[in-house]
Formats: C-alpha cells, sequence, structure tokens
C-alpha cells in the first residue's frame, strides 16, 4: 500500500453521531481501522456504532500520546545514531505516568473503555485497562470488589457457602 | 448492549466472558482469583478453575523441629503471599493422616513432597485442595531410602520427579539416584552427580558446584554429555577457598538454562549474611558435539529467579506482583529467612515475612 508523506486526515464517528478528525497514524493504532484502512485506502470517514463520543475521545487521547511518544523516541534515535539508554529509560517512565494518571477513572467509565480498546484493538489499551481492573480486584472480599464494581450478587446461599467451603483459608478476611 | 447511548451506564456483571477472563488471568494471586469467583455467577464463569492465573509462590512456615531435610506439615499451616502481604492459614486436620517428612526441594505446582525413610516411600500432598497420591517404594536395595525428592513444575508430564539416598547429598560424589517413570509407575536407577537439577527439551542436566553438568536422555537415561563447570567453580576449587561457593543451581529461565553461582558468607559473630554475590551463567548447549559451555551474564531482563534449599525456578514478572523483576530471592540455608538479591545493583536485603522458618511453595488448585 502506498504511504503519503502529508498526513492523511481520518474521520471517526461515535454512536451519538460525533465526529473526529484525527490522523491516519492516530487512527492506526486501533488494529480495526488500520485492518479497514488496509482493505480500502481511500476510506476516509469510519462509522463507530459501538463507540460513544466521550469514551472515543478518551480512545484518541490515548492513542495520540503513544503516537507522539514513539515518534519522539524514533526522532532522537535517528538524531544521535543510536537511542541512549537512560533517555529511552526517563521516556518509558513519563508514558508509565501519563497511563497511570489516565487510569484515574471511574469503573463505569473503565468497563466502556475495556469494551472499547477490545473492539476497536488497541492491545496497548486494552492490557492497560484490564490490569488496572486486576488492581482494583487485588486484596479486596468478595463483597468488597461487588461493592467497588457495583455488582448484584446474585448467587443462592447454598451456593456461596458451597463455595466458601471449598477452600475456606480464602474468605477468613474479615468482610 | 452495543451502541449504548451516552449516559447508559456498564454492568460489570456483563462483561463479555473472554474479557473477564483477561482480567483473571492478570491476577497474581491465587486467593484473589478464588474471590473473584465467588462475586457474582457470570464472573465465577468466567474464571475456570481449568485455567487458574499463573502463580507466584507462596512462603510456606516451617516447623521448628528440623530433622535435617525433613519437616513436619502443622495442622493449622500457613502460608505468607508476598504478592498480597497476607498470611493464609489452611487448616490439614481432616485432609492428611500423616503430616510428617514433607520434604523442601520441590517446585511441584500445588504439591509438597513427603518422603517415609522408612518405608522408602515417596507421595505427594495437595494442601489447598486435600488432594494427594503415593508413588511405589523406590526397589532399588541400595536406595532404599529416598532422602531428597526432586520435582519439576510439571513432574508427571515431564518425567522428571527424582530422589536422592542421604549419602550422595552429603558426599559430593558420583552416586546414584533413582527416577520415577509414570509410564511403567517404576523407578528407575541412575548414576552421576546430583545436587540440582533440571529438566530441559527431553533431557535431564544434573550437577553438584564445582562438577560438571551430566546431559541425560530423559527416556533412555544415556548420559549424552558432561560440561564442564563455569571458570570462576575451577577458581575457587583451585585456590583451595572451595567452601565459600555454596551452590550451583540449575534453573531453566526463558527456555534457556542457567547456572546459578551462589557465594555466601557470613558474619563469624551472629550469623547473618555478610555477602552474598551470585555469578550468573547461560548454556550455549551444542547437541551433536561436546563443545557446549557456559556464558555470563548480568542481565535476566523481566525474569525473576527463585532459589530454594535444593532447586531454583524462574517466573516471568507482572505488574504489580509484588516481586521485582531482574531479582533473585533465596531462601538463606542458615536461618531459613527470605532474601532478595537486586542484580544490576547488587544489593541484599531481607524480604518482609511473618515467618521465623520458610521455604517456597508453589500454590495450584
Amino acid at each position: 500500500m502506498a504511504r503519503s508523506s502529508t498526513e492523511n486526515m481520518i474521520t471517526l464517528m461515535s454512536s451519538d453521531g460525533e465526529e473526529f478528525m484525527v490522523t491516519e497514524k492516530v487512527a492506526r493504532e486501533c488494529t480495526t481501522i488500520r485492518n479497514m484502512l488496509e482493505d480500502d485506502c481511500v476510506i476516509t470517514n469510519i462509522p463507530l456504532p459501538n463507540v460513544t463520543s466521550d469514551i472515543l475521545s478518551m480512545v484518541i487521547e490515548y492513542c495520540m500520546e503513544h503516537v507522539a511518544a514513539a515518534e519522539k523516541a524514533a526522532a532522537e534515535t535517528a538524531e544521535k545514531g543510536s537511542s541512549s539508554a537512560p533517555a529511552a529509560a526517563k521516556a518509558n517512565k513519563d508514558l508509565e505516568e501519563w497511563d497511570k494518571a489516565f487510569m484515574n477513572v471511574d469503573v463505569y467509565t473503565l468497563c466502556d473503555l475495556i469494551l472499547a480498546a477490545n473492539y476497536l484493538n488497541v492491545s496497548g489499551l486494552l492490557d492497560l485497562t484490564i490490569q488496572t481492573a486486576a488492581n482494583l480486584i487485588k486484596g479486596k472480599s468478595p463483597e468488597q470488589i461487588r461493592k467497588t464494581f457495583h455488582i448484584q450478587n446474585d448467587l443462592s446461599l447454598e451456593e456461596e457457602e458451597k463455595i466458601r467451603s471449598q477452600t475456606p483459608w480464602a474468605f477468613e478476611k474479615s468482610e | 448492549m452495543s451502541g449504548g447511548g451516552g449516559g447508559e451506564e456498564r454492568n460489570w456483571s456483563e462483561l463479555p466472558s473472554e474479557l473477564l477472563h483477561l482480567i483473571a488471568k492478570k491476577l497474581p494471586d491465587l486467593v484473589d482469583f478464588i474471590r473473584l469467583r465467588a462475586v457474582c455467577s457470570t464472573w465465577r464463569f468466567s474464571a475456570p478453575l481449568s485455567d487458574t492465573p499463573h502463580q507466584l509462590p507462596w512462603l510456606l512456615e516451617l516447623s521448628d523441629t528440623k530433622f535435617s531435610t525433613l519437616y513436619t506439615l502443622r495442622e493449622r499451616q500457613r502460608f505468607y503471599s508476598v504478592s498480597s502481604h497476607e498470611t493464609l492459614t489452611i487448616s490439614l486436620t481432616n485432609k492428611k493422616p500423616e503430616l510428617h517428612n514433607f520434604v523442601s526441594g520441590g517446585v511441584y505446582s500445588g504439591y509438597l513432597p513427603f518422603s517415609d525413610y522408612w518405608k522408602g516411600t515417596v507421595s505427594f500432598f495437595n494442601p489447598l485442595t486435600g488432594d494427594s497420591f503415593y508413588l511405589p517404594p523406590v526397589s532399588h536395595r541400595r536406595l532404599l531410602s529416598p532422602w531428597m525428592v526432586w520435582t519439576g513444575t510439571d513432574p508427571i508430564r515431564t518425567r522428571s520427579i527424582i530422589v536422592v539416598d542421604r549419602d550422595l547429598q552429603i558426599r559430593n560424589e558420583i552416586g546414584e539416584w533413582a527416577l520415577y517413570d509414570p509410564r511403567s509407575n517404576k523407578w528407575v536407577e541412575n548414576e552421576g552427580y546430583f545436587y540440582h537439577c533440571c529438566y530441559w527439551h527431553e533431557m535431564f542436566f544434573s550437577t553438584h558446584v564445582h562438577k560438571p553438568t551430566q546431559v541425560f536422555d530423559a527416556h533412555s537415561r544415556e548420559l549424552l554429555h558432561e560440561i564442564p563447570p563455569p571458570d570462576i567453580e575451577n577458581y575457587y576449587k583451585d585456590n583451595n577457598i572451595a567452601s565459600e561457593l555454596r551452590q550451583s543451581y540449575l534453573v531453566v529461565s526463558s527456555g534457556v538454562i542457567l547456572r546459578v553461582v551462589w557465594r555466601l558468607e557470613y558474619c563469624r559473630d551472629d550469623k547473618t549474611i555478610e555477602e552474598s554475590v551470585f555469578y550468573i551463567y547461560r548454556l550455549d548447549f551444542e547437541r551433536v558435539n561436546d563443545s557446549s559451555c557456559w556464558v555470563q551474564i548480568d542481565d535476566i531482563g523481566n525474569q525473576i529467579l527463585f532459589l530454594g534449599e535444593m532447586n531454583g525456578f524462574s517466573m516471568t514478572a507482572r505488574p504489580n506482583c509484588g516481586f521485582s523483576k531482574g531479582c533473585i530471592y533465596f531462601i538463606d540455608p542458615y536461618t531459613n529467612k527470605p532474601y532478595m538479591h537486586d542484580i544490576s545493583a547488587g544489593t541484599v536485603e531481607m524480604v518482609p515475612c511473618p515467618f521465623e522458618r520458610c521455604t517456597w511453595f508453589l500454590p495450584g488448585l
């Protein structure tokens, strides 16, 4: 596929009809969109019926930040011949910090981001959101997990008793 | 839920099963996995027991009375999860009649090896599930007493349960050991150096500090190669300071074999660790000729090494897992307390643990 040197702009449309203009490079961070572009390279307008505007704007923000970081690292490597290890480590650390701040969201937004990252196939964002959800689960009792994620307990008393009796040591922590 | 407009709240219990499965697989501790499975029916369904996340080790509290390498489990056995900083107490009262003669040495996921020195039998017991099974007696007349039991993480599949006689362990010479063959349900005797061992690509590698590594075909048990020890071990031996090198572990890490040579010095007064130095070598293995050699490395990447009384194992570090990548976690053989050695910084520090004495245990259901 021929790639133009000037940046192509792509329009992404959210489920609630809002349009987002992004560079092709940013759009390509989403594997789902990359595949569409590779099938049909003149496409410029992509409707995304599964993603709302507030979530789509967050996904785009994530992709832009990561594209910018990758471009900066590539430019430094080209300039110096090779990237210096401490500089690369610092850039990685900065991006990690950015990711961490980006994940400061409520659990509903987190759930939407997981679904969007999965649908658009943004592997870095999917990994980040899944890890964030796992971190929220870690160290909590089942009841605390339910409270955190606003989940109704649909297990019967008998089922719960059975689950607990199989591994009582896992439930001895006070709730 | 597709096409949901703005403002509609997502329900976590309706998250697609494959995505919840991804979350469950990220949990570094079995106890978190079990608690996730008790949240609601869809979460329980999405995180099947048949596919538990890869487990990092816990610390198992050892009994005070020690009869060489044999220990007794407690009625209420305690474990410590470094990852979640939690002490777990598991009642074994109705699970196993004899809790004696637990042998510290295996990394068989979920199972602890037990040795009956007098009957010559070896059994395995999972303290979390209460499952146990016995292996037939080691019948060879010169190897009546299984003193040490060595296992890999998946010993039945990789045919790697080995028992060692007490004398061999002490003598540091060529001696006899027995390998369990699950197909014939029999023990097969073998001869060689034995203290540290690993299984790799249908081959057994066994060695002792200052000794060559012997490579056996796992099926025919034919001796294929002898690989000389790294120069550092010869140096210590030639200069008559061999006693300073404590161990030379064989560890499979990221698909390669590492030889981890450990120098450990204690303070004369209080027996605390004065100096702990590790030399790490990667095996450049040549299958066809005898030119295999050890190449020193100073970085283990994203791996974590765990060294126990007799064997070492390697795990991949994950975010928030409680262990640091590029570090060696070891149990001090004198005090049975856990320490961490940071390879790049060269530092040693104690790992916080509520137990007086402990060893590694890989939990599994």
